[in-house]
């Protein structure tokens, strides 16, 4: 700006010769300073309101995730309590699978917002670190000093773990016979269930109204947060976790990893995992949710933020693509099959047809997103030491 | 139209406001050397005002046009422990021998040949400059725990060949997010480099900047003439003084355009969002020399607070930031377990400055909150320390943000 300043002083005291020098450059100055991305300047932002989208994101989308997440591990625990009462009875078993396959599919609803309170108790590491370690799994069970949470736990807790204890094979005889396995599966839940509630507290009692009033674009900012943890989850955890690893593509060799998917014990559970994971991407994206009455309410998304750019290329252009391909990602992701395990041994091919698809999300949403938005990708910290 | 210098205009505090007193002084700046300075004023006041000439370099001259600035001694120091960083360094790949008393011929410039890559003349048998014997004052406690920790770290190095790090066993950990990312961690996942490197950027750098070059054993000396202009020393003996802890800081004149590659240079830089630190500390650095060489000790004297204070916050800080770090990468051994030992260092370096708020206890304290095994660290125990931490440096309302 300084030197915009200086050349139109030069401009009024000049002489003529200088004068079409002078517009020329200032007119490019100009024209540089609005091509150089829609927001990326607080100050030269359009009309957008921001705390409207965060207000949205955290009534609407964040919080009631969290409540029903909640809720969820509260039903399974209750469960695996009625089961230890009374182990021999196979029909509170049953009750245990059922409540794992629901806590697991309202977990995939919030595994996005490692943020916050979910990134300063490890949430998603504690619940969701897979595959898991049944040798340590094993160790623990007798041990009466053994607790949750150390780095050296996280691959022997959770739902991978809950996930084992319940669905291996002969699971409900081996409970049934061992006090020891049972009460770990209890402890386990346990867990799960102070974290969830930790962290559902943590939004609804201060975070909630801080990561409201934190309406910039910097570092830090609750839209820097969630868009950096939203890429960040979907690249690591969604497209490689679930997809990118097990069918090998990720490797050097190429070689599949059936037991890298989630939910390994389940067997039938993995494809509806990954396609349940998609859709918190997509409502954060959209906007949208379901009221209390099941109506879906088209609230705002990053869609809007985008189509508030115009008709331009990182603007209402990207958005379009974006839609698009969350449309051919699901589409993709409908044509693989349970168990996800034997799939991507036979048929690696196609699998990896659709990771590709997943993959075609991190470009538009990772590079021409967060550059459309002028938010910072900053999950990638390497301080070079 | 701008040149090197702007003049800078100091306000000392303001005035204690009139507390009802039953004297009757006339109040009002009674500094002689100040620009408003009141011959009829007893009673100071804190208005004085004086014109200090700034540059915006760490540029100083006599009035010959000699130049009056030397660091080279710290220049090497900064040197040497690069060229340790270097070494220590090779160990994080699987397989390389690093010899422990090689680092600590290094440490003590004892026999060792080095690269030298700026030739300052560091293998000239008249250079006797060495890290180890300013160390925290020579404590022989400290020094001692330095030359343990680069014993292990080369015994640890002879058995990455044939074992992976992990909880228990000491080894190369690689990361899991970013495998490129691998480091030498002993069994309790603390990386010995981290603790060497930030260790000594605490116990020796910092140690002698602030307890050392501008607490009041080096400052009360001559200002009035060059100490030996002969053989080119055209500088006083305060103005040395306050050079050397400058050189402790960064060797680079110009900074933070340049300078910010390494140690505390780095992590003022790095601190500056949300602290402000690089400016703050470069600028109470550049003050502060003018002032001595105006001789105006009031405004010297306040430069120095100003640098404490702001070092302590970066160092601090910096320790904050790692622990937000390693909350960030907690199921990721290699890379938690490299910033809590990065973290543990920047936390062990807050006692060596003069003015701390974090004593050696206190220091203990917070690091006890963290444990000794890394691998049994929960994220409760990291917040733990990390508030504790931000609430005696007065940083809360940073703690998330660092």
């Amino acid at each position: 700006m300084t030197k915009v300043m200086t050349l139109l002083y030069n401009f009024k005291t000049g002489r003529n010769i200088f004068r079409p020098v002078v517009v020329l450059l200032f007119v490019a100055s100009l024209f540089g300073l609005n091509s150089c991305g829609s927001g990326v300047d607080d100050d030269q932002d359009n009309d957008f309101d921001r705390a409207v989208l965060l207000n949205n994101w955290c009534d609407n989308l964040i919080i009631p995730s969290y409540e029903n997440y909640y809720n969820e591990t509260l039903i399974l625990k209750d469960a695996v309590e009625l089961f230890a009462d009374d182990p021999t009875n196979i029909q509170n078993f049953e009750s245990c699978r059922v409540a794992f396959i629901s806590t697991y599919l309202s977990w995939q609803e919030v595994a996005l917002y490692d943020f916050g309170p979910a990134s300063n108790r490890a949430l998603l590491s504690t619940t969701n670190t897979y595959p898991t370690d049944i040798d340590k799994i094993n160790q623990a069970v007798p041990d009466d000093n053994w607790t949750p949470g150390s780095p050296a736990t996280l691959d022997n807790i959770g739902l991978p773990a809950i996930d084992y204890l319940l669905n291996a094979d002969d699971a409900f005889n081996q409970l049934s016979n061992s006090p020891d396995r049972l009460a770990h599966l209890v402890r386990l839940i346990q867990f799960m269930k102070v974290e969830a509630e930790a962290v559902y507290s943590d939004w609804t009692t201060t975070y909630g109204a801080t990561f409201k009033a934190s309406t910039g674009t910097e570092m830090g900012s609750s839209i820097g947060e969630v868009l950096n943890a939203f890429n960040k989850v979907y690249e690591t955890y969604v497209r490689k976790q679930k997809l990118g690893l097990p069918t090998g593509i990720m490797t050097l060799s190429g070689t599949p990893l059936p037991g890298h998917v989630e939910a390994y014990y389940a067997q039938n559970l993995s494809v509806d995992l990954l396609a349940s994971a998609i859709l918190p991407f997509e409502n954060i994206y959209l906007g949208n949710y379901y009221d209390s009455s099941g109506i879906l309410i088209e609230g705002m998304g990053i869609d809007d933020y985008l189509i508030s750019f115009g008709d331009v290329e990182y603007g209402s252009i990207l958005d379009s693509d974006i839609k698009a391909q969350i449309i051919s990602s699901k589409q993709a992701i409908s044509t693989l099959e349970n168990p996800l395990s034997d799939y991507v041994v036979n048929n690696t091919a196609e699998a990896n047809e659709v990771y590709q698809e997943l993959q075609a999300l991190v470009v538009l949403w990772k590079v021409d997103m967060m550059g459309a938005l002028g938010v910072l990708v900053t999950y990638i910290d390497n301080d070079g030491d | 139209m701008s040149n090197k210098a702007q003049i800078l205009t100091i306000i000392f505090g303001l005035s204690l406001v009139f507390i009802t007193s039953c004297n009757r002084d006339s109040e009002g700046c009674t500094d002689s050397l100040a620009t408003n300075y009141d011959t009829n004023a007893d009673d100071d006041d804190g208005s004085c005002e004086y014109d200090i000439i700034t540059p915006d370099e760490y540029v100083y001259e006599d009035a010959d046009g000699n130049s009056t600035v030397s660091y080279s001694g710290q220049h090497i120091r900064l040197n040497m422990l690069s060229e340790m960083v270097t070494v220590m360094k090779t160990a994080n790949t699987e397989g390389t021998v690093v010899d422990g008393n090689t680092l600590i011929s290094m440490y003590g410039h004892d026999g060792y040949t080095w690269d030298d890559v700026e030739n300052l003349d560091m293998n000239s048998p008249d250079n006797t400059k060495q890290l180890r014997n300013k160390t925290a004052g020579g404590d022989p406690t400290i020094i001692a725990q330095f030359e343990t920790w680069m014993t292990e770290l080369g015994d640890a190095s002879t058995l990455t060949s044939s074992q992976t790090g992990s909880a228990g066993v000491a080894g190369v950990v690689v990361s899991t997010s970013n495998p490129s990312k691998q480091y030498l961690q002993n069994a309790e996942g603390q990386e010995w480099t981290q603790l060497i490197e930030k260790g000594l950027m605490g116990a020796c750098f910092y140690y002698n900047i602030s307890s050392v070059y501008l607490a009041p054993a080096k400052m009360d000396v001559d200002n009035s003439e060059a100490v030996d202009p002969a053989n080119g020393k055209y500088y006083t003996t305060m103005e040395h003084h306050w050079d050397e802890a400058y050189g402790y800081f960064t060797t680079a004149p110009d900074y933070p355009v340049n300078g910010t590659d390494r140690f505390w240079g780095k992590y003022a830089d790095g601190r500056e969002d949300p602290l402000g630190s690089a400016t703050k500390i470069v600028e109470a650095f550049r003050l502060g020399r003018a002032a001595i060489s105006a001789d105006i000790m009031a405004v010297r004297d306040q430069q120095i607070t100003i640098i404490n204070q702001e070092m302590e916050k970066m160092a601090g800080g910096t320790a904050i930031h790692y622990l937000n770090d390693a909350i960030d990468s907690f199921g990721d051994d290699a890379l938690r377990n490299h910033t809590l030992s990065e973290a543990k260092a920047f936390i062990m370096a807050l006692p060596y400055g003069a003015e701390t708020s974090v004593d050696f206890n206190k220091s203990e304290e917070i690091l006890a909150l963290l444990g000794e095994d890394y691998y049994n660290v929960t994220t409760a125990n990291i917040l733990a320390a990390r508030d504790e931490l931000a609430t005696i440096l007065g940083l809360t309302q940073y703690a998330d943000e660092l």
